[in-house]
């Protein structure tokens, strides 16, 4: 291939994949480098608590074992998540339960210094472009037994 | 057509600027980067996600050199001294940032990389550079870069217009005015009882989807061109104003530099 061809490869072969990722940004909640900002109004707010061993549901809004959420998941999309109010979903309400979901795993899994909780949930209420409110619940998986 | 931009050389000074800017632009991009290096903070303390299992997590040292070495890359391209190679590191640099977790992901700074990226293909330092004081500067320089620049500025435009455009909530103007009226406060209080009316934004919504998709498609045209131009400076600076969206406006606002026209452009033929 002549330096002709070899540059028209790379300029289609670069386009094609800014072009895929723009077409697979209308499956994909997050729309990662599809160019899609602003995709919503959605706001949403979440009471995360941790289920303990014995069942107990006990909220982690003012911290728990030495552990602040804010500290923890220190992403914008994700911070501050306890309302009362309802805050912005800045890459829609998919991406923000799908990172929440991820973030609960990750939480469950870097707390080593809470030996009681046997997993996370959270109960998440939310507007779709101002319809609703709808409510999901997200959670860890199990952590191991202490 | 296409021959002809692959083959297409001249002088393309403004990229010279828009290097310097870019330069800024970085420095500002590594900010919070570098107040998390300096307190010792590395990316994986707190939560982060891979882009797949089985991408290498970058080690914390690796990761504070990295910061380091965009920031002297930003610095470079800011005065010009070794400007394309201190483009490339500073494409590499951003480039590895994002692609570290999926937390880091946002469309500005994919911007940002794709800007860069383009940019150091176009011997950046050929103008407003130490680099054209040190050394004779290139009279040409292969213009294929800035045409494959161009169409990807473009994709970024239609890829936003086309979303809203097949998003009835957006296009019927509905996001738009929710988000005014949950954020009223912001609204000067003159302009509160007509901005958070629902009617306005049946033809605000529309227009702003239009406006995405004029820029993207008047850009390329050398007609509509200073139209263009004009509107997407105007929708920068509208965004910049109405939402904070890291260094995108600065990012982009530079990167209409790259719609400054060549000087001296021939066609020279390959193989």
């Amino acid at each position: 291939m002549g330096r002709r061809g070899r540059i028209k490869a790379f300029a289609a072969a670069l386009l094609a994949l800014q072009i895929g990722f723009a077409v697979n940004g209308y499956r994909d909640p997050h729309a990662f480098f599809a160019f899609q900002p602003f995709r919503e109004s959605s706001t949403w707010r979440a009471e995360i608590v941790r289920v303990t061993w014995d069942g107990e549901r006990r909220s982690i809004a003012d911290g728990w074992a030495g552990y602040e959420w804010n500290e923890l998941v220190d992403v914008p999309m994700l911070s501050n998540p306890f309302g009362p109010a309802e805050r912005h979903a800045s890459y829609g309400i998919g991406a923000t339960l799908d990172f929440l979901d991820d973030a609960l795993d990750w939480v469950a899994d870097h707390t080593p210094a809470d030996v009681d909780t046997r997993y996370l949930e959270a109960t998440v209420t939310y507007h779709r472009n101002g319809r609703g409110p709808y409510v999901e619940v997200v959670r860890s998986h199990d952590r191991e037994p202490p | 057509v296409i021959d002809r931009l692959v083959d297409e050389r001249g002088r393309a000074p403004a990229i010279g600027i828009l290097r310097g800017l870019l330069g800024v632009v970085v420095l500002l991009h590594l900010r919070p980067f570098v107040d998390d290096v300096r307190a010792g903070v590395s990316y994986d303390d707190r939560f982060w996600l891979p882009f797949a299992t089985w991408l290498p997590k970058v080690p914390d040292a690796l990761w504070t050199a990295l910061v380091w070495t965009g920031v002297v890359a930003g610095a470079l391209m800011v005065v010009g001294l070794c400007s394309r190679a201190a483009t490339a590191t500073a494409f590499a640099v951003v480039a590895v940032e994002l692609l570290a977790s999926q937390t880091h992901f946002h469309h500005n700074r994919t911007f940002l990389a794709i800007v860069l990226g383009g940019v150091a293909l176009l011997h950046p330092g050929q103008a407003w550079s130490v680099d054209a004081l040190l050394r004779r500067p290139r009279r040409e320089i292969p213009l294929w870069p800035l045409h494959l620049l161009r169409a990807q500025v473009c994709l970024v435009y239609l890829a936003s217009g086309t979303s809203k455009l097949l998003d009835r909530d957006w296009v019927g103007g509905l996001s738009l005015w929710d988000r005014v009226v949950r954020h009223q406060e912001n609204v000067p209080s003159w302009a509160v009882d007509v901005m958070t009316e629902r009617w306005p934004y049946y033809v605000i919504g529309p227009a702003a989807v239009a406006t995405e998709l004029f820029i993207g498609v008047g850009l390329w045209w050398r007609r509509t061109r200073p139209a263009a131009v004009v509107v997407a400076a105007a929708f920068h600076v509208s965004i910049e104003i109405a939402a904070k969206v890291e260094v995108f406006s600065y990012a982009a606002l530079a990167a209409l530099l790259v719609w400054v026209a060549p000087r001296g452009v021939r066609t020279e033929e390959s193989g």
